[in-house]
C-alpha cells in the first residue's frame, strides 16, 4: 500500500509541498470509511 | 467617484478598494492526497472568512471532514454542529450531533463514482482566541442519492487558528481545490 500523503499549502508564499503524513497526522485521520461516522449517528 | 460601479480608466483610490467586500486570500490544490492543509490563511486582516471546497475525485466511498489548524497542527477536539440533510430522492435527516471531541466535522458520504461536490463554509473570527462559530452549505453525491446539507455549529476551543485542513477518512485519497476568502471588516 502506498504511504498516505498530504498537500501543505502556505498562503503567504503560495507554495505547496506534498509529503508523507507523519505518524501523528495518520493517527488523527478518522478511520471509519462510511456512513457509520455520519452526524446522524450517536456520538 | 464612480463607486461602486467602476468605468474603464477610473483611478481606484484606497477608500474604494478597501470597501471591496470579499478578498481572495489563497487557492490550494490537492491531487490524490489524504489531506489538504492550508497554513497562514487566517490572519488579523479579516474577522470572517468564506472557504469553498470543490471536490473533483475521491478514491473510495468515504466521509469528508475539515478541521481548524494552528502552527501546523490540526485541532481534533471540540466541534459542535448540526444540520439538515436533504436527499433529492427523498431520504432526509436532521443531524443534531453532540460534540465529538477528536472526531471529524461536516462528514458527507462521498461517492467515488460521482465525486463532484462543493462545500461552502463561513468561519467567524478563526484567528482570534475565542470560540469559532461556523455555518456551512454543501452538496455531495453519496452512493444512492444527491445530498444537500446545510447547518452550523461552533468549534468550542478558545484558541487562535491560522489554517485549515480538509481530508477524507479511512485511508482514501482525494483531489480538489480550496479557495479561502476574507470578508472585509
Amino acid at each position: 500500500m502506498e504511504p498516505l500523503t498530504g498537500a501543505f499549502h502556505d498562503a503567504i508564499t503560495g507554495e505547496t509541498i506534498v509529503r508523507e503524513l507523519t505518524n501523528e497526522e495518520l493517527k488523527s485521520i478518522p478511520q471509519t470509511p462510511g456512513e457509520a461516522d455520519d452526524a446522524s449517528e450517536p456520538a | 467617484m464612480t463607486y461602486p460601479v467602476f468605468a474603464t480608466g477610473d483611478v481606484l483610490p484606497a477608500s474604494d478598494m478597501n470597501a471591496i467586500g470579499l478578498w481572495k486570500v489563497t487557492t490550494a490544490t490537492a491531487t490524490n492526497q489524504s489531506t489538504l492543509s492550508i497554513n497562514n490563511c487566517f490572519t488579523n486582516n479579516f474577522d470572517n472568512y468564506r472557504i469553498i471546497f470543490m471536490l473533483t475525485a475521491v478514491s473510495a466511498n468515504v466521509n469528508f471532514y475539515w478541521r481548524l489548524r494552528a502552527s501546523g497542527t490540526d485541532s481534533t477536539a471540540g466541534y459542535y454542529w448540526g444540520g439538515l440533510r436533504v436527499g433529492t430522492l427523498g431520504t432526509s435527516s436532521v443531524n443534531a450531533n453532540s460534540p465529538r471531541p477528536g472526531a471529524e466535522v461536516n462528514p458527507s458520504f462521498l461517492s467515488s463514482a460521482i465525486p463532484q461536490g462543493t462545500s461552502t463554509i463561513e468561519l467567524s473570527r478563526p484567528n482570534e482566541s475565542v470560540n469559532t462559530p461556523f455555518t456551512f452549505v454543501e452538496n455531495f453525491n453519496d452512493t444512492t442519492d444527491q445530498q444537500i446539507r446545510s447547518g452550523g455549529g461552533i468549534h468550542l476551543v478558545a484558541s487562535a487558528y491560522d489554517g485549515i485542513t480538509f481530508g477524507v477518512a479511512g485511508g482514501a485519497t482525494m483531489s480538489g481545490i480550496v479557495r479561502v476568502y476574507g470578508w472585509r471588516d
